[in-house]
């Protein structure tokens, strides 16, 4: 029972940060997974992929209205990242677990990159520019496209959102407001996870006594993270958020080497 | 250039967030409830709760309705479901294009789908 507790509270936290950074969720379920119950990473890549799903279905029933992310854009750029997530399940049964390691340590290392970047451009979007400006016209639509699709392929691989590549790239290369990139990006998370998750189930990778508390655990944490996301400055939260990915990617990365 | 479905100025934008948020509550309350009806049948079943576990059942027992073991039946059911949601949301999306007479967005709507068909087809 403790055990589940653990997985519950687990998938709670990850599942509260993923809905605040718009990340998913996965890229803090896989290490902890491995780290804390020392599963297989393809059991904690499947477990993670369902919580991705969770995180982004939390987000999508309770989101307030008008929050939306832009499904016309989202559609049009999951074409490129459905086909690479479903290129990277299917690759992920060739690749050995300490290639996989490595890596996500070099996923989490430029997640946590990307966690600093999002905290600077947000903090100045929201003195400079609206989040959810409308008058945006998407450009750069052939880099936007290869950019999903490797997005898809590192979901696909390692059971993350793949939101660190996403949300950038909408918002720096073509031209998206932050907010509509980051609400796209929750829209796009579960498609790109749904994509995968059916390779990793037919390969019987997912256990259901490890997904089931944790899923639990990250919708509700994603449910809360949206009612959060009003009443707090989530500034402070991403600075400790890069510290704990850090560590994280030190220890996946040690791992895959055997040091 | 994209149609800016997710513009809250637009009716159909609303129409379709609405209509989706509605979806995502129905099918992932569904789909966590099947999960943990299955749990709490398989821990009283005899099961102990140790990792990683059984894994799920597959998708040909699935589809052959044979509920046996009912609590293992019930969380594989209540992981496709959840699994389902997103294709489930695209096809909804579909559905309102469709409606509005976008044949570009419709035909975007359709090649995901399809991708996601292909995802579940290689899951059998």
């Amino acid at each position: 029972m403790i055990t589940a507790l653990l997985l519950f509270g687990i998938g709670l936290a990850a599942g509260v940060l993923g809905a605040l950074l718009g990340l998913g969720g996965g890229i803090f379920l896989v290490p902890l997974l491995t780290l804390v119950f020392h599963l297989p990473i393809r059991i904690a890549v499947g477990t993670s992929l369902v919580g991705v799903i969770a995180t982004s279905a939390g987000v999508a029933a309770f989101a307030p209205r008008g929050r939306g992310g832009d499904v016309g854009l989202a559609l049009r750029l999951e074409m490129a990242t459905t086909a690479g997530a479903i290129g990277g399940g299917v690759l992920a049964g060739a690749l050995s677990g300490r290639v996989l390691h490595v890596l996500f340590a070099v996923v989490v290392f430029a997640s946590a990159a990307y966690t600093l970047y999002k905290g600077r451009h947000g903090r100045q979007g929201s003195i400079q520019e609206p989040l959810f400006r409308q008058d945006y016209q998407p450009r750069h639509w052939t880099i936007g496209l290869c950019a999903a699709g490797l997005a898809g392929m590192v979901s696909g691989l390692l059971g993350v959102g793949g939101g660190f590549i996403k949300v950038p790239i909408m918002y720096a290369l073509m031209n998206v407001p932050l907010g509509v990139a980051t609400a796209t990006s929750n829209f796009m998370v579960g498609i790109t996870a749904a994509a995968s998750v059916f390779v990793y189930y037919g390969r019987g990778d997912i256990y259901p006594m490890v997904v089931v508390p944790t899923a639990v655990g990250v919708f509700l944490g994603a449910v809360s993270a949206v009612y959060a996301l009003g009443r707090m400055r989530a500034a402070w939260v991403r600075e400790v958020l890069v510290g704990l990915l850090v560590l994280l990617g030190a220890y996946m990365l040690a791992t895959g080497l055997n040091l | 250039m994209t149609e800016k479905f997710g513009t809250p100025e637009e009716a159909p934008a609303r129409r379709l967030e609405g209509r989706m948020q509605k979806v995502s509550l129905v099918v992932s309350l569904a789909g966590l409830g099947l999960m943990c009806f299955g749990i709490i049948d398989m821990l009283f079943s005899g099961d102990s709760f140790s990792l990683p576990g059984p894994s799920v059942e597959t998708l040909q027992r699935l589809a052959a309705l044979h509920p046996e073991p009912l609590g293992l039946t019930l969380t594989s059911a209540g992981i496709l479901l959840l699994g389902l949601l997103p294709a489930i949301r695209v096809l909804l999306a579909a559905v309102l294009y469709v409606r509005s007479r976008n044949l570009s967005a419709t035909l975007v709507a359709a090649v995901v789908l399809l991708e996601l068909l292909l995802s579940i087809r290689l899951g059998c």
